[in-house]
């Protein structure tokens, strides 16, 4: 159990794809990043607010949408992480019209950790 | 799936008790015995159990074979037939056997006892049916235990425990064959890592749309085009595939729970995984597109995933049963770390843990008794792969430059033996060297090699890593180049920083966009002018190809491993009662299980999922009222 807990906590701080290289090197890593994709967001919005509006809104944060989820859900990427507690501030979310969650990771439950192995000093 | 689905269960296995032979006679006797006052039951109770899975007949129902005393003639027992009444027999074989068939409304066990009460009687018993056994014909059949546990040791296992395991502790999937092998009415979407569907012994059963926008059997949600392909050289979504679905009697590799069945590919995972937003679309695709069963043998120690949670109610709603992981870190995801798609709490999900080769529990598999629903084989799990594996068993060659070297007998441990390894420094601390040094401050160096991938389907590098750099200031990168020569350039395939602490960790490098003669790979690192550290070790590196028509087959463990035998036998099911809904597919996987001890404290419902049991398991009467007069 300490080699996985080691091993949890050093994945933490390395592994990041090319695709999300520049977020990751602009956040200070902690323990929740290891699970979500750093500064990518979905928002869900009902019919009456345009995503639009709410990337006008975010405009300091360089917003970019990666994908239409469709069912007024969307997929963006910020340049500069605004969080998720700035994105909650918005107005649609008081008027319950909107949120928003992380973009998790997931990954694939093949068991390898029986491979890791310990430098000999 | 949690404890509701345990009650319905239970609640399924008593009246299953009482209605031992499903007939709605018996239950009426049975209920309006053990009442105190008689009771009715509606007609619906009758509709409810004529349902049409049922176990092939064990035994003819109306004859039994009885051997009479030798002291008696055959005229003897001819007058002794007559004076009990009965209405013909036949005379088999050489000894005093008779064949006689049943009458009077006599059950065959009442007729039996009668029988064997007599004093001119050795022995009396049913006239029991055989059947020709469903094995198939496939070259590499003998090494699914999880279909057959003959005690068999898996060659190319790598779990170390319990190979070979205790024969009889498999899914009883050679009794299920005897019904049905053939699942082709029903589709099996598996989110994974994309599928290599030209291997050769999945080809055949493959998901075709009607769609031209979706010709490949399926759509990349990672990559969001419309190949699945497994491109990025990764194992994991081609071997799901073959659990649920390698082409089963077709004399080559290895055989699927279903022998035929439509897999739809839909890769969500890339070399670093993959996220929400891919999985909602992909699951959303697989129930839009006809989709019976969903197999997800992935998750995340994440928070409650609002979108995810939705996609499986939008599954549900559309009548799919979705089979996922329990996760390998061995924790408890009731009381430790919640480990989603796992611990969503819908009724058309089934959440699985592993089991090894003597029913115990896989020593990496996540438990819960509100959140892991059964077990399932999980460990040396042969299956399909998607291309042959080259291990690098030498670095020499390799070009190198800066405080790049490579040490061919690197012991890192002695029980874990000499090790190839690539690292920076030359003299790295962890291969014992007489004199350990760190790297050198504005290191900016590279070692790397060239690899010929031309006519691949995809590609990766596989290797594990020691690393030790100053935390987001110091890197290593890796980098391809399908035109060949010094990879580096200004788009890594992965940047690295920080440390392992003395540990290993797993490394995956995709080649996808360097399938070429010319292609290098290599791996760089780069340092500031302030502190070093003890650097980077890469060592067990394997280059994993996809290939047309492939005809590998590998080992490896997992409750990714364990899902997709559950999803095989959801198909199973599906496949007998097309009509079936998914609640009933889910009852019938969690109630026709096989009690197990180890999975008795671990699980919802103690059971190892069971195929002929699921096939057999008859669903809890819906409607039924019982009113006392």
């Amino acid at each position: 159990m300490i080699k996985v807990s080691l091993l949890f906590a050093s994945i933490v701080i390395l592994f990041s794809c090319s695709v999300e290289q520049d977020s990751i090197q602009d956040s200070k890593m902690t323990v929740q990043h290891k699970n979500i994709i750093v500064g990518e967001y979905i928002l869900s919005l009902d019919n009456s607010i345009s995503i639009d509006s709410i990337m006008k809104k975010l405009s300091d944060y360089g917003p970019k949408m990666l994908d239409d989820l469709k069912r007024g859900r969307y997929l963006l990427r910020f340049a500069q992480d605004p969080g998720l507690d700035t994105l909650k501030d918005l107005n649609c979310f008081t008027e319950k019209k909107c949120t928003v969650q992380y973009n998790y990771r997931y990954k694939a439950t093949n068991n390898n950790s029986q491979e890791t192995l310990k430098i000999k000093h | 799936m949690k404890y509701k689905k345990l009650s319905i269960a239970t609640l399924s296995a008593l009246i299953f008790g009482l209605i031992s032979s499903a007939s709605a006679v018996q239950l009426k006797s049975s209920l309006a015995n053990n009442a105190s006052t008689p009771a009715v039951i509606s007609n619906n109770a009758t509709k409810a159990i004529s349902l049409p899975v049922q176990a092939k007949p064990s035994f003819v129902e109306d004859e039994i074979l009885v051997t009479f005393k030798n002291t008696l003639s055959s005229t003897n027992v001819d007058d002794l037939l007559n004076s009990m009444s009965v209405s013909s027999s036949e005379k088999i074989g050489k000894q005093n056997v008779r064949l006689i068939k049943v009458s009077n409304g006599l059950s065959v066990q009442q007729a039996v006892n009668s029988f064997a009460a007599d004093s001119n009687v050795i022995h009396a018993q049913p006239n029991y049916r055989y059947y020709a056994t469903a094995i198939p014909n496939d070259a590499s059949y003998s090494q699914v235990w999880a279909l057959n546990n003959t005690a068999q040791q898996i060659t190319k296992g790598k779990y170390p425990i319990n190979n070979p395991g205790v024969a009889g502790n498999d899914m009883d999937a050679e009794l299920a064959w005897e019904h049905i092998t053939d699942c082709s009415n029903t589709i099996v979407a598996v989110l994974d890592t994309g599928i290599n569907y030209q291997h050769e012994d999945l080809i055949a059963n493959m998901w075709n749309s009607n769609d031209p926008l979706y010709p490949n059997h399926g759509f990349d949600y990672f990559a969001n085009d419309n190949d699945p392909m497994a491109s990025d050289g990764s194992i994991h979504g081609t071997h799901v595939a073959g659990t649920i679905g390698a082409r089963g009697n077709n004399e080559i590799g290895s055989t699927g729970v279903c022998w035929n069945v439509q897999i739809m590919a839909l890769r969500v995972l890339g070399p670093q995984g993959g996220s929400t937003a891919g999985i909602i679309k992909a699951i959303e695709f697989a129930s839009d597109n006809g989709a019976h069963i969903i197999n997800m043998s992935l998750g995340s120690a994440a928070a409650f995933d609002l979108l995810f949670s939705d996609s499986i109610s939008y599954a549900r709603d559309r009548n799919v049963v979705v089979i996922v992981a329990a996760g390998n870190s061995a924790t408890n995801t009731d009381t430790q770390t919640t480990f989603y798609p796992c611990n969503f709490t819908q009724d058309n999900l089934i959440c699985v843990a592993a089991l090894d080769q003597s029913y115990a529990l896989a020593n990496f598999s996540n438990t819960g008794t509100t959140s892991v629903d059964v077990g399932a084989p999980g460990t040396n799990i042969m299956s399909t792969w998607p291309g042959t594996k080259l291990e690098v068993t030498s670095f020499t060659g390799w070009i190198r430059n800066g405080g790049w070297g490579h040490n061919d007998t690197c012991v890192l441990n002695p029980a874990a033996g000499p090790r190839v390894m690539m690292m920076n420094p030359s003299n790295w601390v962890g291969c014992g060297p007489a004199v350990p040094g760190n790297y050198s401050n504005n290191e900016n160096s590279i070692m790397y090699n060239n690899f010929n991938l031309s006519g691949l389907l995809g590609a990766r590098i596989s290797a594990q890593a020691f690393i030790d750099t100053e935390l987001q200031i110091d890197f290593m990168n890796a980098y391809s180049k399908a035109a060949g020569g010094n990879p580096t350039n200004p788009f890594p395939i992965a940047t690295i920083s920080g440390s392992t602490n003395n540990f290993s960790i797993p490394a995956e490098f995709s080649l996808e966009d360097c399938l070429t003669a010319t292609c290098t790979f290599g791996v760089n690192l780069t340092s500031n002018a302030t502190i070093t550290k003890t650097g980077i070790a890469i060592f067990d590196m394997v280059l994993q190809k996809t290939e047309a028509n492939s005809a590998v087959y590998e080992s490896i463990n997992g409750t990714s491993m364990a899902s997709p035998n559950v999803a095989g036998v959801a198909a199973l099911v599906r496949a007998y009662n097309p009509n079936f809904s998914y609640q009933e597919i889910v009852n019938a996987i969690l109630g026709g299980g096989q009690n197990t001890p180890s999975l008795s404290t671990t699980t919802v419902t103690g059971k190892a999922v069971n195929a002929m049991g699921s096939l057999s398991f008859i669903n809890v009467p819906t409607g039924v009222t019982v009113v006392a007069q």
